[in-house]
């Protein structure tokens, strides 16, 4: 299961990507062969945490719930409900094209399948669109287990996040 | 731009239905966007013609026979084979693995010549063995088989082992070539580790194909290697009348393995000399101002100079803030985000790759100096900043990651 974190960790392209690997035949062979005739889930690459800066540090927290929470967390400018399948594998958050990565736990066969994640985010217009060295911008993304959803925005107040449905219509159209 | 076909644009606009903007009614109304691109079916598998450099045999000449005495020996056949429609007989427990189609399709190959994508590369290439056999002086033929030798090998993203198999599937045998046989023998060259392997003995017959498949693993696992590697196999064919045997080479491109990959802990083997390509499709704002700044000289299109990934987080950084520098300077209209070509992750970026700014009449931005011209410089526009984060995230997700674009690799951008 996906375990509660907090870190930080860097953007680039306004993105923070949720990764998921899958899991590989022990032996190399059969893994190898696996892979060259398509047998094995490709790695999972989903742009969940969309930021206002363009690259730099943001600060993430990672909760996972029981199911859907009774209300909205107090403090967040945008907060959005979009639906997202997560397969068995290894889960981590990774910054796009860097090297910055933090490990989040394992979904197992049990556990994978239909996920909605509440995205929150404070501080999206303070630096928009550039490069910084120190962090202002916060996220939480909370996950629970539910079928697959329309996007639902429950809190807009940056003008940054006026563009994520269409950007989550993108990127679940390639899901 | 290209226009979307109506089927794709059918797609798209059923996606976009299930997004729902809560809040006030107002702000539905006025914000409610364009139809999503198409999903970025970006990439890479492109079959092109390689031959491995600098590892071409000298051709070897075939011997004379003494009187009463038969020999044989094999050399590259100028004429296109049946393709063999016969079963394989792989050693057991060995089961090679089937070809892809892309490798039948591009027919058969001068020796040593290889349809490959990123990760496979096969060729199929026709070979003559002959007998001959002296009497009363004079050097007669008196055995021939044509046989198709394929060889293909294949690594994998996230798999530290390569894979180099061969088959021989005669197409005719006659005389005394007839109860041929061959056996062979794999290596690889560097940075590895031979695996299993097997092609014993095999008794060579017509419309049978004879197989062998050969494992080996990279030593360049620890984090930042680079392992140039690559495989060969040498095959003996004997026939029951001569005296002699013939050895023929087959080796592999030049295959490169690394665990260098940013984000990223797996160890994986490409192709290294073919670079892969990324290709957008549907993206409106990102494809036009990419393919302007393309067409205005600057390099990353199939048809020019590649792009090369830069990893350096630094100077991606001084890339990015020279070409799209704070809001004060290019000051952002809502919704849009500064986009700048070359990309900054590559080495042709605005800082690394030199060169001054250029833009285009629709792009918001007053430059303060006239725009540069020419393959050195770099484009910056405002474009729509969803499709320029989604067009950044398939950069990564599409190209970079599943390709194995490891620093300074070559790469190209198609905007279909």
């Amino acid at each position: 299961m996906i375990q509660p974190a907090e870190f930080t960790i860097s953007a680039w392209s306004h993105l923070v990507d949720l990764v998921v690997d899958p899991p590989q035949p022990k032996d190399p062979i059969e893994a190898l062969k696996a892979a060259q005739s398509g047998k094995t889930p490709p790695t999972l690459r989903v742009p969940l945490v969309f930021t206002g800066i363009y690259g730099g540090p943001i600060h993430l927290t990672i909760e996972v719930l029981d199911h859907e929470p009774d209300t909205v967390a107090p403090g967040w400018e945008d907060v959005a409900d979009v639906s997202l399948v997560i397969p068995e594998g290894k889960v981590h958050f990774n910054g796009p094209t860097g090297s910055d990565s933090h490990e989040v736990g394992f979904m197992s066969a049990a556990e994978a399948g239909s996920y909605r994640a509440r995205l929150h985010a404070v501080g999206r217009d303070l630096d928009y669109d550039v490069v910084v060295e120190e962090s202002k911008e916060r996220h939480l993304v909370q996950f629970w287990k539910a079928p697959f959803a329309n996007t639902i925005v429950l809190a807009n107040a940056s003008s940054v996040s006026k563009s994520l449905p269409r950007f989550v219509a993108m990127w679940q159209s390639n899901l | 731009m290209k226009r979307q076909s109506k089927a794709s644009l059918a797609v798209c606009a059923a996606l976009f239905a299930g997004s729902i903007l809560a809040g006030p009614a107002s702000a539905a109304n006025a914000e409610r966007p364009a139809p999503p691109p198409l999903p970025p079916t970006a990439t890479a598998p492109d079959v092109r013609k390689v031959t491995p450099p600098g590892r071409a045999q000298a051709p070897q000449e075939c011997a004379a026979a003494a009187e009463g005495e038969a020999v044989t020996c094999v050399k590259p056949l100028k004429k296109q084979l049946k393709p063999a429609t016969g079963k394989q007989q792989a050693l057991t427990p060995m089961t090679v693995q089937p070809l892809p189609s892309w490798c039948a399709q591009a027919g058969t190959l001068p020796e040593g010549y290889y349809s490959a994508t990123r990760y496979e590369a096969c060729g199929n290439w026709p070979y003559q063995l002959t007998v001959v056999r002296k009497v009363k002086g004079s050097q007669t033929v008196t055995g021939v088989m044509e046989f198709t030798l394929s060889g293909f090998h294949y690594g994998a993203q996230n798999q530290p082992t390569v894979a180099h198999q061969i088959t021989i599937i005669p197409s005719s045998m006659t005389g005394d070539a007839v109860g041929a046989t061959a056996s062979a023998t794999a290596q690889c060259w560097q940075n590895c580790a031979a695996g299993s392997q097997g092609f014993g003995t095999q008794t060579l017959t017509t419309g049978n194909g004879s197989s062998g498949e050969f494992f080996y693993n990279t030593t360049a696992i620890t984090p930042g290697a680079v392992g140039p590697t690559g495989s060969s196999w040498n095959i003996t064919f004997k026939v029951p009348s001569a005296s002699n045997s013939w050895t023929l080479g087959s080796s592999s491109l030049n295959v490169r393995c690394d665990t260098a990959l940013p984000n990223n802990a797996s160890t994986g083997c490409v192709n290294p000399d073919i670079a892969p390509y990324i290709q957008y499709q549907g993206f409106d704002s990102f494809g036009t101002h990419v393919k302007a700044a393309q067409d205005s000289g600057l390099p990353g299109a199939l048809s020019g100079a590649p792009l090369h990934r830069l990893v350096n987080q630094t100077l991606r950084d001084l890339n990015r803030n020279t070409a799209c520098p704070q809001n004060s300077s290019y000051p952002r209209p809502t919704g849009y985000s500064c986009d700048e070509y070359p990309f900054a992750s590559t080495s042709e970026g605005a800082y690394t790759g030199g060169g001054t700014a250029r833009t285009f009449p629709w792009c918001q931005i007053t430059l303060s100096a006239p725009d540069s011209t020419g393959p050195v410089g770099y484009s910056v526009c405002m474009i729509n900043l969803d499709e320029n984060n989604y067009a950044g995230s398939v950069l990564n997700n599409v190209l970079y990651a599943p390709m194995r674009v490891i620093d300074a690799d070559p790469f190209y951008v198609h905007i279909a």
